[in-house]
C-alpha cells in the first residue's frame, strides 16, 4: 500500500500509528508517497478506523433498545451523543456521533492569508490549542525550508503546560465520577493554577495567540516556584489518589483494551500506551515514551496521566531554565507548497497537511486525536454495564471538538 | 338457601350455553346476584362478587365451548361448597379440575395443569381414606386418632390447588393459556377452595406444632418466590399468575400463624383469622378486576375505563391506601410482628417470616408497576360497553377500601366460630375518630383508620386543586425533555433487567450475545425429573422386559384360566 | 491525610464581588452585557448547553466549581436537565444544534433567561430565534466575569 517517507525514522512499524499515514493520505490524496510491498499491510475498506469514519459500523440485529445520550446533556459537558444499544445494563454497542461539532472550520480557512488563519486553526478546539497552533506552524514553516531550535523549544513549552492541564482535568472528571469529593476540589484547584500560570507566560489562558509562523509570544516572568509547587502538590495527591480503595477499583478492569486489539483498531496516543503500544509523535524527535503499561484498562490509562503530569512539568521547567522568556521574532515568506506535521497533542498524535498557493491557503485537513480514539471507546466499553460509562469515557480524555472541525 | 338449588341453576346455565354463550353469561351473572343476596357463609360472597362481574364481561366472548366451561367450573365449585360428605367433596374437586383441563388451549400448559391437579386430588383422597379408616365423618375429622397424618395430607392437596412453592409451575403457563374468564376463575376461585378447605380443618381443630411451622415456612419461601419471578415476568397474565402465587403464600403463612397461636393466646388467634378472610377477599377482587383488564387490553386497545380499572387494580395489588390492599397488608404484617407476645420459641420463626412477607410487599411494587406503565398504556379509544362492569367492580373495591369494616363485620360469624371471638372487637374509635372506622390490631399494638386516612387525601387533593386552579394564570404544555433529540424509551425487559443480573442464581440467567434466557428454577427441575424417569423407564423396558409381546400376553392368560381352574375346583 | 493537606493549603477562594487583589485584575478579561433581569432574588439554577463550541468556553464555565471561584457561595447551582432551570448558558455557535437547544428552551419553565457565553454565542442566538438576555464577551471570557453577569441578573450590584 502507501506509506509516507518520514516513516523510515520511525523505529518500527507499530512506533507509528498507521492511521496516521494510512487513511489520511487517502482522505487528502497526498501524494508524495513511496509504495511498500503490498503483503505488509491489509486492505484499506477492511480497516475499522476507515469504515468509522465512513459510517459503516456492525449493526447488530437483535431484541434491545437503542438509547441516545442526546447531544445536549450535563454528563458530557459538551455537544456530542451516543446511541447506546442494550438490553438493561449490559452495553451492547456504542456508537457515537460526532456531526453536532460541524462547524466547517476547515472550509473557513480556505482562501485566508497564512498569517491570519493561525487564529482560526487555534480555534478549531480551544483546549488542544497549542497542538493545533505549532502543528500549523510546523507545517508554514516547512514549506519556507526554516527552522529555529528557540522557537522548537518556545512551542515544546507551551505544548508541554496544555498537556498538563488537561490530563488534570481527565482525572479531575474521573476522581469525579467516583465521587471523590475531596480530590475534586484539589484537581480542579491545581488545574486553576495552571491556567493563570499559562496566562501569566503567554497571556491567555487556553495559549491562544501564542504563535504564528515564525513568532512566538512569551512574557518574561518569574513562574518557576509556581511550577515547582504545583508539582509537589500533584506528587502527594497521586500517592493519595493510589491508595483509594473506592477511586482505584472503578478503573480497575473498565474498559480494557487488549494489545492486539489496540493494533487492530488503531488506539493511539494516552490509550496506545495503556496498551502496550510504543506510539507517540514524540519519538519522531528521538524522544523515548516515558511510561508503557500492559494492562490496557482504564487504571492503566490514569497511570500512564500520572507520569506524563510529572514528565510535562519538569520539561516546563528545564525549558523555562534553559530559554530567556522573551518573544522571538522572525520572517518567514511562504508562497507555494504542501507539507504534513505531527504533534503530540495530550490524547494522542495530531496530524495536520497543508497546501499553500501564492501565500494563501489551498488545502487544510487535520486529523484530530479523537476521531481515531472514540472508535477505540466504542470497542472497548462493550460488555461493560452502565455505572462503568463515565469510568471508560473520560479515561480516554476525548473532545468532540477535536473529532469533528 | 340451599346452595343445592344455586347448583342446579348453574347446570341450567351451562346447558343454556350450548345454545348461545351470552344468554348464559348474563343467566350465570343473574344467578350470581341471587347468590350475594342470599349467601349462607362468607366464602360464597366473595365468589359471587367476582362471578356477576366476570360473567357480565365476557359477554364479548362468542365461544360456545368457553362458556360451557365457564358455567360448568361454577356448578362444581358451588358443589364443593354445598358438600356435606366427603365423596361430594371429592367429586366436586375432581370435576372442577376437568372442566378446566379442556378449556386451556396449549396442550403443554393442559397436562401440566391436569398433573397437579390430579396431585392434589391425589392426597386429598389418601387424607380422607386415612379419615375413613379410622372411623370419623368428613364433619368430625377431628376426632380421630390420626388427625395430624389426616391434616398433613389434605393441607397438602389443598396446597397444590393454591399455588404452593414446590406445586406452583402450572400456574404461568395455565393462566397464559387459558381465555381471560377461566383465568379469573382459576386464579380467584379455585386457590379460594383451597383457602377454604385449609380454613375448615382449621375450624375443627388445629393440627399439632410442626405442621404448622411447614406450612409457615412453605409459605414464606412462596411469597418470595412469586414476587421475584413476577418482576420479570414479560407476559401480562403470567406475572399476574406469579402475583397470585406470591398472595397466596402470605395467605398460608397468616393460616399457619392462627394454628400456632389458637393454642397460646385467643386475641391474636381471632386477628389472624380476621386476616385471613380479609387478605382473601381483597385478593380475589383486585385479582379478578386486574386479570379482566389484562383481558380487555389484550383484546383491543385501551381505553381510559378499561386504563382506570387497570390503574386502581395494580394500586391495590401494590398495598396503595385507600385501597384495601394496604389495609390486607397492614393486618398481616401485625399479625406476624405481634406474634412476638406469644410464648413459644416458635415465635423468632414468625417474625423472621413477617419480615420475608415484607420483602415480597417490596417487591411486588416493581410488578405492579411494571403492569401499569407497559400494558395500560391509554390511547384516545371510545370506550366499549364491555368495560362497564370493570368500572362498578373498581367502584366495589375502592369503597371497600374507605370502609374496610363493611367487610368485618361481614367476616365476624365465621371468625366467632372459629376462633370465639367477633371480629368487631377490633374495631374501635380514637380520640377525634368515630367508633366502628379504627381497626386496632390485636392486643392494641397499633392502629389505623383508612376511613380517615382516605378522607384525608381527598381533602388535600381538593385543596391543592383548588389552589393551583386559582393561582395559575397559564398553563403550556411541552414535549418530555430527552437530550435534545428523540429516544427510544427502556422497554419492558430493560425495566427489570437489572434484577435478573444480579439475582443470577435464582434464575439461572444466560447471556448470549444479545439474549438473555432467564427460567423458573422449579419447572426446569420437573423437566429434568420427568426426563430421567422416562430414561429409567426406558432401561427398565430395554433390559428386563425384553422380550415379544405376544408372548407377554399369552403368559397372562394361561395365568388367568389357571387360577380361574383353581378357583373353580377349589 | 486529606484534613490536614487542606488546613495546610488555607482558603484560596477569592472576595469577588466585594474585593479582589492586583493579580486577580488582570485576570478579568471580558466584557458583560446585561439587558434583562429575573423577577426574583435569592438562588438561581443554570443549565449549560454547548452549541457546539471549541471548548474552552465550555472548561471556563466547569473552572467556575473551583475552590477559588466557589459559585455555591453565591447561590448559584447547575442542573443536570432544563426542567429545574432559570437560566439556561449557551455557548458556541454550530447549526446542527439549533434544534436541540430549542428544545431545551421549550422544556424550562418560566420565568427563564438566556445568557450567552463567548463571542460565538450572540450569532447562535439569532439563529436560533432566541433573544439573549446576557451576554459575556471574550473568547473566553474570565470566570470572574461569567460570575459578573450571573449575579446582574439576579439585580445584585458588582461593584468592580
Amino acid at each position: 500500500m502507501i506509506a509516507f517517507t518520514e516513516f523510515d525514522e520511525a523505529k518500527s512499524v507499530e512506533g507509528y500509528s498507521l492511521s496516521a499515514v494510512f487513511d489520511f493520505a487517502v482522505l487528502t490524496n497526498y501524494t508524495k508517497v513511496k509504495i511498500l510491498p503490498p503483503e505488509k499491510f491489509e486492505l484499506i475498506e477492511n480497516r475499522p478506523l476507515y469504515a468509522f469514519l465512513t459510517g459503516n459500523l456492525e449493526r447488530m440485529n437483535c431484541k434491545a433498545f437503542r438509547l441516545h445520550y442526546g447531544p445536549v446533556s450535563s454528563g458530557i459537558w459538551e455537544a456530542g451523543a451516543f446511541e447506546v444499544l442494550s438490553y438493561g445494563e449490559r452495553i451492547l454497542e456504542v456508537v457515537p456521533l460526532l456531526r453536532y461539532k460541524n462547524r466547517g472550520m476547515e472550509k473557513r480557512v480556505e482562501g485566508m492569508d497564512v498569517e491570519k488563519a493561525t487564529c482560526l486553526v487555534e480555534k478549531f478546539c480551544g483546549t488542544f490549542s497549542s497542538s493545533y497552533s505549532t502543528a500549523y506552524c510546523i507545517a508554514v514553516e516547512k514549506i519556507a525550508g526554516f527552522e529555529s531550535e528557540k522557537l522548537d523549544l518556545a512551542r515544546t513549552l507551551a505544548v508541554e503546560l496544555e498537556r498538563a492541564y488537561n490530563h488534570i482535568h481527565t482525572i479531575y472528571r474521573l476522581a469525579l465520577a467516583a465521587s471523590q469529593k475531596v480530590a475534586v476540589s484539589h484537581l480542579s484547584a491545581l488545574e486553576e493554577e495552571l491556567l493563570r500560570i499559562n496566562y501569566k507566560i503567554f497571556g491567555h489562558r487556553y495559549i491562544f495567540g501564542f504563535s504564528r509562523p515564525g513568532y512566538v509570544k512569551l512574557k518574561s516572568v518569574d513562574v518557576k516556584s509556581r511550577i515547582k509547587n504545583v508539582l509537589k502538590e500533584f506528587d502527594e495527591l497521586v500517592e493519595e489518589l493510589s491508595v483509594s480503595k473506592i477511586f482505584i477499583d472503578r478503573l480497575h478492569g473498565t474498559a480494557k483494551i487488549s494489545r492486539s486489539e489496540a493494533v487492530k483498531l488503531d488506539t493511539i496516543g494516552v490509550a496506545a500506551r495503556a496498551s502496550g503500544l510504543k506510539r507517540d509523535a514524540r519519538m519522531l524527535r528521538r524522544f523515548e515514551p516515558i511510561k508503557i503499561v500492559e494492562d490496557g484498562d482504564s487504571l492503566a490509562r490514569t497511570v500512564v496521566r500520572f507520569e506524563e503530569v510529572k514528565n510535562s512539568l519538569r520539561t516546563a521547567l528545564e525549558i523555562i531554565d534553559s530559554l530567556s522568556l522573551k518573544e522571538i521574532s522572525n520572517e518567514v515568506k511562504v508562497k507555494s507548497g504542501e507539507a504534513i506535521s505531527f504533534v503530540e497533542s495530550p490524547p494522542g498524535d495530531l496530524v495536520l497537511y497543508l497546501k499553500i498557493k501564492d501565500g494563501r491557503v489551498e488545502k487544510l485537513r487535520v486529523r484530530g486525536a479523537s476521531e481515531v480514539n472514540f472508535l477505540s471507546f466504542a470497542k472497548s466499553v462493550v460488555g461493560n454495564i452502565f455505572t462503568d460509562y463515565p469510568f471508560a469515557l473520560e479515561s480516554f480524555g476525548l473532545s468532540f471538538a477535536d473529532a469533528s472541525r | 338457601m340451599n346452595l343445592l338449588y344455586f347448583a342446579l341453576a348453574y347446570a341450567l346455565c351451562a346447558i343454556v350455553a350450548i345454545v348461545s354463550p351470552r344468554v348464559s353469561y348474563i343467566l350465570s351473572s343473574a344467578v350470581s346476584l341471587a347468590l350475594l343476596f342470599n349467601s349462607p357463609n362468607f366464602f360464597t360472597v366473595i365468589l359471587s362478587l367476582v362471578w356477576i362481574f366476570t360473567g357480565l364481561w365476557s359477554v364479548n366472548n362468542r365461544s360456545k365451548k368457553d362458556a360451557l366451561l365457564y358455567s360448568a367450573i361454577i356448578f362444581s365449585i358451588v358443589i364443593i361448597l354445598a358438600s356435606k360428605s366427603v365423596f361430594t367433596f371429592l367429586a366436586g374437586w375432581e370435576l372442577m379440575t376437568i372442566f378446566a383441563f379442556f378449556s386451556i388451549k396449549n396442550w403443554k400448559s393442559t397436562y401440566k395443569f391436569l398433573a397437579f391437579g390430579e396431585i392434589s386430588t391425589i392426597f386429598l383422597l389418601l387424607g380422607f381414606s386415612v379419615a375413613l379408616a379410622t372411623g370419623v365423618s368428613f364433619s368430625n375429622l377431628y376426632r380421630s386418632f390420626a388427625y395430624p397424618i389426616i391434616f398433613l395430607l389434605c393441607s397438602i392437596g389443598f396446597m397444590a390447588k393454591m399455588e404452593i412453592f414446590p406445586f406452583h409451575i402450572w400456574a404461568p403457563s395455565a393462566y397464559r393459556d387459558a381465555p381471560t374468564n377461566i383465568s379469573v376463575l382459576m386464579s380467584s376461585c379455585m386457590t379460594l377452595m383451597g383457602v377454604y378447605g385449609i380454613v375448615y380443618l382449621l375450624s375443627q381443630s388445629p393440627p399439632p406444632e410442626w405442621i404448622a411451622v411447614i406450612m409457615l415456612l412453605l409459605g414464606a419461601v412462596t411469597s418470595v418466590y412469586g414476587a421475584l419471578q413476577a418482576a420479570t415476568s414479560e407476559n401480562a397474565k403470567e406475572l399476574l399468575a406469579y402475583s397470585t402465587i406470591e398472595n397466596d403464600g402470605i395467605i398460608l403463612v397468616l393460616l399457619a400463624t392462627f394454628a400456632i397461636a389458637s393454642k397460646y393466646s385467643k386475641i391474636l388467634s381471632a386477628f389472624a383469622i380476621t386476616a385471613v378472610l380479609f387478605y382473601a377477599f381483597f385478593h380475589s377482587l383486585s385479582k379478578a378486576l386486574m386479570l379482566l383488564s389484562a383481558g380487555s387490553a389484550e383484546k383491543e386497545k385501551v381505553s381510559t375505563l378499561t386504563a382506570l380499572a387497570g390503574y386502581v387494580a395494580s394500586l391495590s395489588l401494590a398495598a396503595i391506601p385507600p385501597l384495601p390492599g394496604f389495609t390486607a397488608e397492614w393486618m398481616a404484617l401485625e399479625t406476624l410482628f405481634q406474634s412476638f407476645d406469644l410464648h413459644t420459641p416458635i415465635k423468632l420463626l414468625i417474625v423472621l417470616v413477617g419480615a420475608l412477607v415484607a420483602l415480597s410487599a417490596g417487591i411486588c411494587a416493581v410488578s405492579m408497576s411494571k403492569m401499569a406503565i407497559y400494558v395500560f398504556k391509554r390511547k384516545s379509544v371510545k370506550s366499549s360497553m364491555y368495560s362497564l362492569p370493570l368500572l362498578i367492580l373498581s367502584a366495589v373495591i375502592v369503597s371497600i377500601g374507605i370502609y374496610p369494616p363493611a367487610v368485618i363485620k361481614l367476616s365476624s360469624p365465621l371468625v366467632l366460630e372459629i376462633s370465639g371471638l367477633k371480629a368487631t372487637s377490633f374495631l374501635g374509635g380514637l380520640l377525634a375518630i368515630p367508633k366502628g372506622l379504627l381497626i386496632i390490631s390485636g392486643k392494641g399494638f397499633g392502629c389505623i383508620s383508612p376511613t380517615v386516612l382516605a378522607a384525608f387525601l381527598l381533602s388535600i387533593s381538593i385543596a391543592i386543586g383548588a389552589i393551583s386552579k386559582l393561582t395559575f394564570s397559564s398553563v403550556r404544555m411541552c414535549e418530555p425533555w430527552t437530550g435534545g433529540e428523540k429516544s427510544e424509551n427502556y422497554d419492558s425487559s430493560g425495566y427489570s433487567m437489572i434484577l435478573r443480573l444480579t439475582l443470577r442464581l435464582f434464575y439461572g440467567t444466560e447471556e448470549d450475545k444479545c439474549l438473555v434466557k432467564w427460567y423458573d428454577l422449579t419447572d426446569r427441575f420437573y423437566a429434568s425429573a420427568c426426563r430421567s424417569f422416562s430414561d429409567l423407564c426406558d432401561e427398565f423396558r430395554v433390559k428386563l422386559m425384553n422380550g415379544n409381546i405376544g408372548y407377554y400376553v399369552l403368559y397372562i392368560l394361561v395365568a388367568m384360566v389357571a387360577v380361574l381352574i383353581y378357583s373353580i375346583l377349589a | 491525610m486529606w484534613v490536614l493537606r487542606g488546613l495546610k493549603k488555607g482558603v484560596i477562594t477569592t472576595k469577588f464581588p466585594e474585593k479582589i487583589d492586583e493579580e486577580e485584575r488582570e485576570l478579568l478579561v471580558g466584557e458583560v452585557v446585561v439587558k434583562k433581569t429575573l423577577p426574583f432574588k435569592k438562588s438561581i439554577h443554570i443549565f449549560f448547553a454547548d452549541a457546539g463550541s471549541c471548548n474552552s468556553c465550555n472548561r471556563e464555565v466547569e473552572m467556575l466549581n473551583n475552590p477559588y471561584y466557589d459559585f455555591h457561595r453565591l447561590g448559584i447551582f447547575f442542573t443536570p436537565t432544563p426542567r429545574h432551570a432559570d437560566v439556561l448558558l449557551i455557548a458556541g455557535c454550530c447549526k446542527e444544534m439549533v434544534e436541540p437547544i430549542k428544545r431545551a428552551y421549550e422544556a424550562m419553565p418560566s420565568p427563564k433567561l438566556v445568557v450567552a457565553v463567548g463571542d460565538c454565542s450572540e450569532e447562535f442566538c439569532s439563529l436560533c430565534e432566541l433573544k439573549a438576555d446576557a451576554i459575556v464577551r471574550g473568547c473566553p471570557p474570565s470566570p470572574y466575569k461569567i460570575l459578573e453577569a450571573l449575579l446582574k441578573i439576579v439585580g445584585k450590584e458588582v461593584l468592580i
